[in-house]
Formats: C-alpha cells, structure tokens, sequence
C-alpha cells in the first residue's frame, strides 16, 4: 500500500484507536482543523482519484454506520446491509464505481468505532435475521493490521445468532483471521475474476490463484466462504477464462462449505466513462455493447448478459448443483433465462429470503426474527 | 492609454507580425474602398519594436492603406514593452468592445493573454474584464481551439465542425486530427451527429486496433463517400448506419429482427408498436391514432388482429 501522508480529523487524534493505527503505518501525518482544506486538495488535484487513493484521512462517521445496501431501482437487490467502516480503496480497479461516487474521492477511515460498536450490538439486540458487510465502499481487508475493527467485529458476530458478517475483499490480508473465535458467523468471501481481467484491470491486487489459495486457508480455519463474480466482463474468449477460474475455486475449496457465488455483470454511471478513458488508457472494458439501462446505469445487452450468466451458470453446476448462484442487480427475464427461475418462483419467493436461508444453514443461525 | 498620434512610414510597419492579431477577417476590399475615399478615421496602434513598429490594432486598416500605396498614416503609438499585457488588453479590447467575436477571435484573444497570466484564473479575471468568457472551463476549451490546427479553425468558423467535435478531435494523435476533421465536417451534420460519427469512429478503432485512418479508408466508408447520387446528409445516415451495426452488432441485430417481424406484420397507420428502448425491459407499447369514435372501434378491430397473428408473439417472447 503506498500512502505518501495520513490526515487526522483533531476529533479523533487522542483516540487510542488512531494513535495505535498510525503507529503502524510509519508515514507523516498532521492534524487536520478544517475537513475543507483537505478536499479542495484532492478536489483540485490534476487526478483527483489517484491523490485521494494517495492520501489517508482518519476520521469519525458522524452519520449512521449500518446503512442499508442503495441497489438500484428496476432491477432486484440481494437485501445486503452495509457497515460503513471507511470509504475508497487503495487498490485500483479500472471499473471501480468508487471513483465517481465520493465527492472527492478520499481514503477515508473511520477511528470512532465505539459508536459503531455500541449501533452493532443494539442491532444484535432486534435479533433481526441479517446479512452484514463492510466490503461495499471499500475493500473489507485494506486496513488490516493497522487496525483491529475486523477482529473485534469477527469476535462480537461470534456472540450472537442472528447475522452474519461478510468480508469481501480483493486481498489475501488474512493473517489476523486465524487466531479468532468466529463461530461460523463470519463469511469471508472473494471478489473473482479471469487472470487477464485482474491483470489488465484490477491494479495492486492480490492474484487469482493468491485470493483462492488464502480462501483454503480461511475454510481450514473453519470459516464460510462466498464468492463473487462482479463485475463480468466480456471480451474474446471471456468464457472460457471464466470456466478455468470456477475449475480454480474447486480446486482449492469444497462446494459445501461455499454459502453462496454472485454474478454481475460490468454495470456503470455514465460519468465513470471518462474517468477510465483518462486513467486507464488502455483499457477497453467501455467499449463493450453497452446499452443505458432502466435505472441509467450503463450494462451490456441483455441477450449478451444472459449468454454469459448462462455459462457461467452451467460451469458451477458442474461441479454443485446446490451451490446458491444469485445475480446482483439483475430482472425478472435475465434471472428466469439465466437460472431458470425468478427469485419470486423460488420456495424462498425474494432474493434476501434465499441468501438468508443459506446464511442460515451455512453459518447456524437459529435464534433470529425474520423479517 | 497612453499615446501618441504620429505619421509613421508604412514601410517601418512589420505587417508580417500578427502577435497581437485577433480578427479572422482577412477582406479588405470595403475598408479600401472607405479609406481611398475619406482616409482613416481612427488610426491604427502601433508599438515600437526598435527601428520598426508592431501591429497592435488595425490589422485590416493598415492592409488597406499598403493596398491604396500609401506611404505614410497616421497612427497611435504607444509606450509599452513591445510584448505587454498593456498592448494585449488593448489589441484584445479594440476588437471586443466593438463587436461579438467569434469563437476562433476569441481562442486567438485567449491565446494571447496565456502569454502574461499564469493560471486560468487569472485569464478568467482579465478576459471578464475585457468582454470575453470569464468562465474558466470555457477558457481551458478556447485555449485548446487556440492551438488548433488552421484546418480545424476554419471549419469551426465556417460552422462546419462544431467546437465540441474540434474539442474531441483534439484529443487525437496529430496524425489523425485533420483527416477526422475533414471526414465529419464533409457530412455537414449538426453537433449530436458529429459527435455520435466521432465516438463511433474512435471507439471502434481503439476496440479493434485498427488506425482511425485505416478505419476511414474501408470500403464501406469509401463506398459511401464516393457515391455521387445522395446529399451529404443522406451519406451521413447510411454511414452512421454502418459504424453503428459494426459498434453494436448484437444491438444492431436485434433492432434489424425487430423491424423485419413488424414489416410482417403490416400494421395499419393508424396503429403503432414499440419496442423496449435497447430491448432492455420487457414492456412493449401501442400507440392508437383516432379522430372519433368510430375510428376508435376501427382501431380496436385492427388492433385484435395485430394480437392474434402469431408474429406479433413471436415479437413479445
């Protein structure tokens, strides 16, 4: 991770969460008064993306750290709640929506973890049945070990019976995870792609077989894992290069310890577009057969959604046909010829139910209201 | 402004300099004719530049006596380093204030005033105050169209290329500028198609590595191009047409199925079908054109007869 100097928020400077977190990285920081300051400079920078992804500024959530998941209108949404621990990645994805979708885009990381703590545990207290994570805006494993909200987390999911935390990550920043009682309740799970998708366009990751081969690690410890193929991208051969990466993953993990693999396509806000053009210039991942779809996102027509889907479908039913295959932000007519089904015709009868049912079984969640 | 009005021999003018130039009107024909009859009424300004004088307003004006052989005019020089912010406010102002200038005069004046301001925002300051775009964003994209090629200048003036094409245009490799420019601007087609030939071109040649020029020589560009029968609209369907189905072929097809199954079904006027936009939802739409009832009952017999034939369902599922 290169962060060139850390900015902390003076709200949070004498916590001794913050003071432990910047004993570890070693790099300058400062006190920040005024949040202002450091945004105009990131705003103003000549590639603001690159400066905020350059720059780390500790500071408090102010708002709500449990959020639930914004989906779009249109198509169907999974029903995921968010953990809000931090904002923006280090790595550098091409097709990262992160890029548009912070105003400016800062790593951000949130020191007051207490708060988020003491909302946790009055959210435990409902019993409500849930799926957590805090991979939606940013990596769930970037701040390992600078700090330990990830192992306090794991540890205070294994107390309870009623919700499950999912890490998604990009990374094999697991070490941490091994000394912990987790009780099932945590699922760790890898955003996966062909070998030339994450070389081309998933800049600072960890590589195909360095993600499986940490997965193992992680079921030898006993813990659930998911998977998820978003986003698919299509491109010569694509195909095939997906079936490899499905002959990978069972090669280094038993299906049945797999609580569920998600497939979404290559989706984007129109003003992500030019933002690539300008800092991947070689890539050609928005030049596909894009069409604007019902909730104004950019996603690839619809007949080459489903072929894709199809495939990839029939490639993981060769090796399980049980495993729980979703499709993230997908309608009725791609899930019925993708899958053969609707998430409404399912005995679940609604996407959520179907990934609580499996949350359930997978991670032995028997004390919960379902809502 | 300080100056002095003094007879300068036209031979010490160096009419060559356009350092300070900002009119892109080079007819001098009507400004000879005014000034072979009554002289000049507001005289040129001038900066001296050791032994000779530069033009710092007046272009056409001192033309105009050269053409009528003057040997001597009267101008106003002024006291300013030869290469000043002074001169150019004032080339810039002599020009502004009397008309509205045109987008290359106005790139020309931006241009001009990057020469003694460090930031946009301080061309944005001055340039407000001289009656030009105060806007910076704007400023960024005249001073690109500054650096222009001529080519490209010229079709912009002659509304044949709109700034937003010459501003993407701009983008491009050297090589490339100038065929592309030509290539659009012989179509003569508003901005929204410029700028959709202009995506499709590059984003099929970056797709498929091919050069743009390569690209723009294929056959069924050239093909297009070189047919004498349809206006230079018409060429510009028929290519658009075609860079479209290479750029979405799957799309292209689709729309091509769509269109065959409602030739098929031979739809009355008075009854219209469409699709989802990009066949990306399921909904599909009838429009019913009626001035009456009974029209309305006519309508109603047709549209059952549309529903019933079996390319109508073919076309649903």
């Amino acid at each position: 991770m290169k962060i060139s100097k850390i900015f902390i928020d003076q709200a949070v400077s004498k916590l001794p969460e913050t003071i432990s977190f910047i004993s570890k990285l070693k790099i300058p920081s400062s006190i920040v008064t005024d949040t202002n300051q450091l945004y105009e400079i990131v705003s103003h920078s000549e590639d603001p993306v690159t400066t905020g992804k350059d720059l780390l500024f500790l500071t408090e959530n102010k708002g709500t750290f449990l959020k639930e998941c914004p989906g779009t209108s249109h198509y169907t949404c999974c029903g995921y709640k968010i953990l809000h621990i931090g904002s923006f990645c280090s790595m550098d994805c091409s097709y990262c929506i992160l890029q548009v979708y912070f105003h400016p885009p800062i790593l951000q990381y949130y020191m007051n973890s207490k708060k988020l703590f003491d909302e946790l545990r009055q959210h435990f207290s409902s019993k409500k049945l849930s799926r957590i994570g805090t991979g939606e805006f940013t990596d769930s494993l970037i701040w390992e070990p600078m700090s330990d909200v990830t192992e306090k987390l794991v540890v205070e999911f294994s107390k309870q019976k009623a919700a499950v935390l999912e890490l998604k990550t990009k990374t094999v920043s697991i070490q941490a995870l091994s000394r912990l009682p987790h009780n099932r309740k945590t699922i760790l799970s890898w955003s996966l792609n062909t070998e030339s998708i994450i070389q081309s366009e998933e800049k600072k990751t960890a590589s195909l077989s360095a993600r499986l081969k940490a997965a193992a690690e992680c079921e030898a410890l006993g813990y659930p894992l998911a998977f998820h193929f978003d986003p698919l991208i299509i491109y010569e051969r694509c195909e095939k290069d997906y079936q490899e990466v499905i002959k990978k993953i069972f090669n280094h993990v038993s299906p049945e310890n797999i609580v569920w693999i998600s497939l979404g396509s290559f989706r984007f806000i129109p003003s992500l577009k030019p933002i690539i053009q300008k800092r991947f210039q070689q890539s050609k991942i928005i030049y596909g057969e894009f069409i604007t779809g019902l909730d104004g996102k950019m996603r690839y027509f619809k007949p080459l959604r489903i072929q894709l889907y199809q495939k990839i479908v029939s490639y993981i039913r060769n090796f399980s046909p049980d495993i729980l295959v979703y499709l993230c932000m997908e309608d009725d007519e791609v899930w019925k010829k993708s899958l053969g089904f609707t998430p409404s015709e399912h005995e679940c009868k609604s996407l959520p139910r179907m990934l609580d049912q499996k949350a359930i079984q997978h991670c032995n969640l028997y004390d919960y209201i379902q809502e | 402004m300080q100056c002095k009005i003094e007879e300068i021999e036209l031979k010490k003018i160096d009419i060559n300099d356009n350092y300070y130039k900002i009119t892109t009107n080079d007819e001098i024909d009507e400004i000879s004719r005014s000034i072979h009859e009554i002289g000049i009424i507001n005289p040129p300004v001038l900066v001296q530049d050791k032994q000779k004088f530069i033009i710092v307003s007046g272009f056409r004006r001192i033309q105009a006596a050269v053409k009528n052989n003057f040997s001597h005019i009267q101008a106003k020089t002024i006291p300013y380093p030869k290469k000043s912010i002074e001169c150019a406010k004032i080339a810039i102002s002599d020009n502004s204030f009397q008309r509205k200038l045109n987008l290359i005069e106005q790139a020309s004046a931006i241009k001009l005033l990057t020469f003694f301001a460090a930031t946009p925002k301080e061309i944005a300051d001055i340039a407000s105050k001289l009656n030009l775009p105060g806007n910076i964003s704007i400023i960024e994209k005249l001073a690109i169209i500054s650096r222009s090629d001529k080519i490209i200048q010229d079709f912009i003036l002659s509304d044949q290329l709109s700034m937003t094409t010459a501003l993407l245009i701009e983008k491009l490799k050297e090589k490339h500028k100038i065929p592309i420019a030509r290539f659009i601007q012989s179509l003569h087609v508003g901005l929204n198609i410029q700028r959709e030939l202009f995506i499709l071109l590059t984003e099929i040649s970056f797709r498929e590595n091919i050069d743009l020029l390569e690209l723009l020589t294929e056959k069924f560009i050239t093909d297009c191009l070189n047919d004498d029968n349809p206006e230079p609209k018409q060429k510009a369907v028929q290519i658009r047409k075609l860079l479209r189905i290479r750029r979405f072929p799957e799309l292209s097809k689709a729309e091509s199925n769509f269109f065959n199954c409602m030739k098929k079904l031979k739809l009355d006027p008075s009854i219209k079908l469409n699709p989802p936009k990009d066949f990306e939802s399921t909904t599909y739409s009838f429009n019913l054109f009626f001035n009456s009832y009974e029209e309305l009952l006519e309508c109603q017999r047709k549209l059952d007869t549309v529903i019933e034939n079996p390319v109508m369902k073919k076309i649903i599922e």
